[in-house]
């Protein structure tokens, strides 16, 4: 038996070509690509013009974007330190250049002058300072501020300077530079503040990597939200109104359309992104920290596809029930709110939280956009090396999981009888999360074994159950007529548990998890039952009645898998809380609590696997 | 459409035979669409398809067109079994299958609609432009190739879905009631157009519930009913089988019916019904044999002094044949 030979490289660029053409072709027909194209000039346009609007514009809200930025600093503190009073517009300018004038001329001006204010403050520093012993090194100050209080008098600087209302006049450390900075301006300019009119303190370096990280913004919004979203409402338009089934019967397979429904919502995003991409790059290059340019390469696209076939598996499913237009609004609901939710934690990402890089994909991309044009400060140097580690590994996951989603897609495109995902393919899908679980916790050496086997075990859990729903068969066909390899489920979800509990043993050694009997058998109930769930949801049909008995199996696997930590934890030598419990916990509280759990153990799995044994042509 | 021609530029078509053998397919495991279909299909034919809604037809013609896996059985095209994916993808590219539903995509324009299709067919480049331009002509849809989809007309829908499965010039083309929602020209012109793509050795499947449609086109038969097959064959034969030799007419007379009885009960003529019509009285007419005894009959009605406004059949064979398998009247 000859085995079909692989196909070339360039055959494949063929086929992807193959199948995207139609689609994208689609995507771009009539002057659609003129206007998108006209669209993404105008935004890397806008990306530019923001850049230099928000490095160098004087309003209020440029300023705040920059000191949320840590690029400048309040311009309060500023004032403060150099003497000064900025005038934020040239006819607030010119009435304190008046002031001054006045001030000068006469020695004091009124008892509201912004001018006259300051000089009351800076007076309460100066006496502030003399009435505090001053360190060996700053006599010369001292001296200098001795000098300065003889010649001005408090008479000499009315009116009531001790009115001055903040504390910080009150107060003096001479070992402050900051405040001694200050001391010395005040003397420099003997109680005279200065007047400046306000201007940006970045530099063109500065703007330009401002402007790559509004370009980048642009970029990371089109990419992880439009892509995704034109994906799956495509999707889900073609299965709502069944126009899949057409293009089903043409030439292309149902590999290449799942390929080509991809690529017209990557190309419409890259289309609109390709200018801002363009700036991006370029300001990365110029000013940018080239050390975050390769993980955000790397990143972004990882990020991308899987969020692309992660969107068209979603629209497919729901596409079935609802119009796109309820899907596209659903999709857009959550993707803009985990956009928001990223852009929180990957703008300000602290030591604890590097992790969750792996668990959302853009706060990765976020994260690592801000580390190439305005590195934030809340990373010391081993958690920034953490974030790249943790990047890297997201790369490769996100990879092989989009790989993994892909392939189920297109069989279910297919519609044929067959499970979603392969043997190998529920592998891959199984250990990617798993490493993914570990990357999230944070510097999990430093953590009690029994913590990180059960935060990670808890963790792969949810995706380990979508896996293994793919694994079950499904199709057009009767589910009554299908065969459920229970079975063989079953043993692959205990090769995860087991491929787990061994990467554990790996990082800690021998004997860090001890061995608690009900510990065990609560776990092994929460997971067989998670197992027997996950391939119900799937094998067969269900009703309100059934979504709700899923959803009280979904709580009872969370406590149970609680339930088995507190056993382990308890199990452990040195543990600072040794009370072993009751083996049905909720006995504690009450004995019909804990008989309802005892009844709940027992009925949840019969019950599960006589509604397989009903609902299918038997279990293998 | 009158008048249409049929694509032909390069089209050198393959021949199709198809055989099914034991087909089954079931959705919910107790009652079967489809059960235990042998059917063989010769090249270059046109199959009819016959049979009430909910029969199984349009679920059959799926699994023909290789979109739908049967619960059980094979089919077989010109004697190789496809079973597998990538046969069946082959095979795509010389199945042109117009299926239930007619669903299209309502913001794009006919002829973008087709070059999508084109392009999922393979097709590229000037050839594309040009197949598509040449069965917007054929399809008579020359004047709304930038009309969108959503704006034509039911028939104009009907045509341009037709039209996209000629597109990659099939083997076999499979139309599942292709006349639905066409208006009374439209259907003419359909049959005008199987006829000529018939003529170039396609093979057609193309089932309808509507008896007339199929009459004096198909050259081959089936009759499904509750997703069995209850008879199926040359058409001929199966009119001859089951003695089908009477033809059902409506004659229109002026004056003279009194003589008219005469003749026609000495002629053996059956009279079905009797009533009037625009002031003439119509009767509704068994006659046994074939066109010459109608010939006879009108000759000799006229020679009696019977004043024939017109004589017109009303009914197909196809019609009665099944009148006579089925316990459902159809159409």
């Amino acid at each position: 038996m000859s085995t079909p030979s692989r196909p070339s490289f360039k055959t494949r660029l063929q086929q992807l070509h193959g199948a995207s053409l139609p689609f994208v072709a689609r995507t771009f027909r009539g002057n659609r690509f003129r206007r998108y194209a006209a669209g993404s000039i105008l935004l890397g346009v806008l990306s530019v013009l923001m850049g230099i609007w928000l490095s160098f514009g004087t309003g209020e809200f440029e300023q705040d974007i920059r000191r949320g930025l840590d690029l400048e600093e309040s311009h309060w503190d500023r004032d403060r330190i150099e003497f000064q009073v900025t005038a934020h517009d040239p006819y607030h300018y010119e009435m304190l250049l008046e002031e001054q004038r006045r001030l000068t001329a006469h020695g004091n001006v009124d008892d509201y002058s912004q001018l006259g204010s300051e000089r009351e403050r800076a007076y309460s520093t100066l006496y502030t300072a003399l009435s505090i012993a001053p360190p060996r090194g700053q006599q010369a100050l001292a001296a200098r501020a001795t000098a300065l209080l003889e010649a001005y008098p408090p008479s000499r600087v009315e009116p009531q300077w001790h009115y001055a209302q903040d504390t910080r006049d009150w107060q003096f450390d001479w070992y402050a530079p900051a405040e001694r900075q200050r001391l010395e301006a005040i003397i420099d300019r003997e109680l005279q503040p200065k007047v400046v009119l306000y201007t940006s303190p970045l530099s063109v370096m500065d703007s330009v990597r401002l402007t790559g990280a509004v370009a980048g913004g642009f970029v990371v919004l089109l990419m992880l939200i439009v892509a995704p979203l034109s994906t799956g409402a495509t999707v889900a338009q073609e299965v709502h109104e069944n126009t899949l089934q057409p293009v089903l019967g043409t030439r292309l397979r149902p590999v290449d359309i799942v390929t080509g429904l991809a690529a017209s919502g990557l190309a419409l995003g890259g289309l609109l992104a390709l200018p801002s991409l363009g700036v991006m790059l370029v300001a990365g290059l110029v000013g940018g920290y080239l050390a975050h340019m390769l993980p955000l390469l790397l990143l972004l696209p990882a990020a991308t596809l899987l969020t692309v076939l992660l969107t068209a598996l979603v629209g497919f499913g729901l596409g079935k029930r609802w119009s796109s237009g309820i899907v596209a609004t659903v999709l857009t609901g959550v993707l803009c709110m985990l956009m928001l939710f990223s852009v929180g934690l990957g703008m300000n990402l602290e030591d604890e939280m590097v992790g969750l890089i792996a668990m959302l994909p853009p706060v990765g991309v976020v994260h690592e956009l801000r580390e190439l044009f305005v590195p934030g400060d809340n990373l010391r140097f081993g958690d920034t090396q953490h974030a790249l580690v943790v990047v890297c590994v997201s790369v490769v996951a996100y990879t092989a999981l989009a790989f993994v989603i892909g392939r189920a897609l297109t069989r279910r495109v297919a519609g044929r009888t067959q499970p979603s995902l392969t043997r190998v393919e529920g592998f891959i899908a199984a250990a990617t999360t798993m490493a993914l679980a570990f990357a999230v916790l944070p510097d999990f050496k430093n953590n009690h074994a029994v913590e990180v086997y059960f935060v990670s075990l808890g963790l792969a859990c949810v995706p380990w159950m979508l896996v293994l729903s793919g694994r079950v068969p499904v199709g057009d066909g009767p589910s009554s007529l299908r065969t459920i390899p229970l079975r063989t489920i079953m043993l692959e979800l205990a090769a995860y548990v087991a491929g787990h509990a061994i990467i554990v043993t790996a990082i800690f050694g021998l004997g860090h998890i001890p061995f608690a009997p009900m510990g065990a058998f609560h776990l092994v109930w929460a997971l067989a039952v998670m197992g027997l769930l996950a391939v119900r949801m799937v094998a067969v049909p269900t009703n309100i009645l059934g979504s709700l008995f899923a959803l009280l199996c979904l709580g009872a696997i969370a406590f149970e898998m609680v339930s088995a930590g507190v056993f382990v934890a308890a199990a452990v030598p040195d543990a600072y809380y040794r009370h072993a419990p009751h083996p049905f916990v909720l006995f504690e509280a009450s004995a019909v609590l804990g008989l309802i759990q005892l009844a709940l153990t027992v009925a949840i799995p019969l019950l599960l696997v006589r509604t397989l044994r009903k609902g299918s042509a038997g279990l293998a | 459409m009158a008048g249409a021609i049929i694509p032909s530029h390069g089209a050198f078509v393959v021949r199709m035979r198809v055989e099914l053998s034991a087909i089954s397919k079931t959705y919910d495991g107790a009652t079967y669409a489809v059960r235990d279909v042998d059917l063989t299909i010769p090249s270059g034919s046109i199959l009819g398809l016959i049979g009430p809604n909910g029969a199984g037809k349009s679920t059959a013609l799926r699994m023909v067109a290789t979109v739908m896996e049967p619960t059980g059985g094979t089919i077989a095209y010109d004697g190789e079994v496809a079973s597998d994916p990538e046969s069946h993808q082959r095979l795509r590219s010389r199945i042109g299958f117009l299926g239930d539903g007619n669903p299209l995509y309502k913001d794009m324009t006919a002829s973008e609609y087709l070059t999508f299709f084109g392009q999922c067919f393979g097709l590229r480049g000037a050839a594309l432009q040009h197949k598509v331009d040449d069965v917007l002509a054929t399809f008579n849809l020359g004047n709304k190739a930038n009309a969108k989809c959503k704006a034509l007309s039911k028939g104009m829908r009907q045509r341009l879905l037709v039209a996209r499965c000629l597109l990659h010039d099939p083997s076999l083309l499979i139309l599942d009631e292709p006349a639905d929602g066409l208006d009374p020209r439209g259907r003419s012109d359909l049959r005008k157009i199987v006829a000529q793509i018939r003529d170039r050795g396609v093979t057609i499947i193309i089932s309808s519930h509507i008896l007339r449609e199929l009459d004096d086109l198909c050259d081959q038969v089936a009759i499904l009913q509750r997703g069995s097959i209850v008879v199926s064959g040359d058409v001929t034969d199966i009119i001859e089988r089951y003695e089908v030799s009477r033809l059902v007419y409506e004659l229109r007379i002026l004056d003279g019916l009194p003589r008219a009885r005469e003749i026609l009960a000495r002629r053996r003529v059956l009279i079905e019904g009797e009533s009037e019509a625009d002031g003439l009285t119509a009767l509704s007419l068994q006659v046994q044999g074939d066109d010459a005894a109608v010939a006879d009959m009108l000759a000799e009605l006229c020679g009696a002094g019977v004043r024939v406004v017109t004589c017109s059949r009303i009914r197909s064979r196809l019609e009665d044949v099944y009148n006579r398998l089925s316990e459902d009247q159809v159409n």
